[in-house]
């Protein structure tokens, strides 16, 4: 079972309180990208064994989308940080590689 | 905290186990306001109108005619006291709120009351909602939004020994039989 801080109400939600988002900080390939840049957008998800940045939405409570750090492997949950930040604080960054100093963020 | 609406709340339907009972309330009117809560201007109308202050998040706070419930960051739930004080809110609000982005919406008929009394109410809740409500971490004035079952609800603490659950009126009828099933002789535990 997960539980995610939620960064806008701030309550402890349970992972059933929440609707998962997939991938984070994607970045939009809208009209004038290329045909190739727009097929990844849509389709090339990471999937990693390990660290993922991921989107949850507060379905149960405040209806508010939110940003995860989680490890996929150990379901370990590094921190929480609003929808708003368009990569991730460095608050996570650090907090993810005081406990797994080899980690890259790729 | 008590909704002390004035004239009648109409008791819908009740069941009576051994441990709890269960009500659902009509009578109560609800609006919805939308808006952004951390605006100063914003914080003022409802202030003023209301006659209480903005509660903090995951919180409900009382004045004499209504309660204020926290929703989101953006969102207010007000229970008034009485049909005529709902309409005068309502009213006031509205015109107040002018030039302000926001929304009134008069949700009395979409939403459903309910009071769950009884020393267990505590178990009752956690039989279905993953929610901490232990004394503890859920206490007077706190005002939590979550799920009962499948179903979306918000509770918060009536008295000591009672506690109001709001659901959606479309689940009303699904949400009081998993109530009264879930408080059937003999099937509350004692953890808290
Ligand atoms: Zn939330």
């Amino acid at each position: 079972m997960l539980r995610f801080k939620c960064p806008v109400c701030n309550t402890v939600a349970d992972e059933t309180e929440l609707s998962p988002g997939g991938e984070a900080h994607i970045e939009r390939m809208g009209p004038g990208s290329s045909d190739d840049a727009f097929y990844k957008y849509l389709f090339e998800r990471k999937n990693p064994l390990g660290i993922h940045f991921e989107r949850w939405f507060h379905a149960y409570g405040c209806g508010k989308w939110f940003h995860a750090a989680r490890c996929t492997k150990t379901m370990e949950i590094f921190g929480t940080y609003k929808a708003q930040e368009i990569k991730p604080p460095k608050h996570i960054i650090d907090a993810i590689t005081k406990k797994r100093p080899n980690w890259k963020n790729e | 905290m008590m909704l002390k609406v004035t004239g009648k709340m109409i008791e819908v339907r009740k069941y009576n186990s051994k441990d709890i009972r269960i009500k659902e309330l009509g009578g109560v009117p609800m609006l919805t306001v939308r808006g952004d809560l951390s605006n100063k201007r914003f914080q003022t109308i409802i202030a003023k109108t209301c006659d209480v202050r903005i509660p903090k998040p995951l919180n409900i706070k009382s004045s004499k005619n209504l309660s204020l419930a926290w929703m989101s960051p953006d969102e207010l739930l007000i229970f008034s006291f009485s049909g005529a004080f709902h309409e005068k809110t309502q009213k006031g609000l509205d015109s107040a709120l002018k030039g302000l982005h926001s929304l009134i919406l008069d949700v009395s008929g979409a939403r459903s009351l309910f009071l769950v009394e009884g020393i267990l109410w505590r178990e009752l809740l956690a039989k279905g909602s993953p929610v901490d409500v232990r004394q503890s971490s859920f206490a007077k004035d706190a005002f939590r939004r979550t799920r009962i079952g499948q179903v979306s609800v918000a509770f918060w603490m009536a008295s000591d020994n009672s506690v109001y659950i709001i659901c959606g009126r479309s689940h009303s009828d699904f949400f009081y039989d998993w109530l009264c099933n879930a408080a059937s002789d003999g099937s509350l535990t004692k953890y808290f």
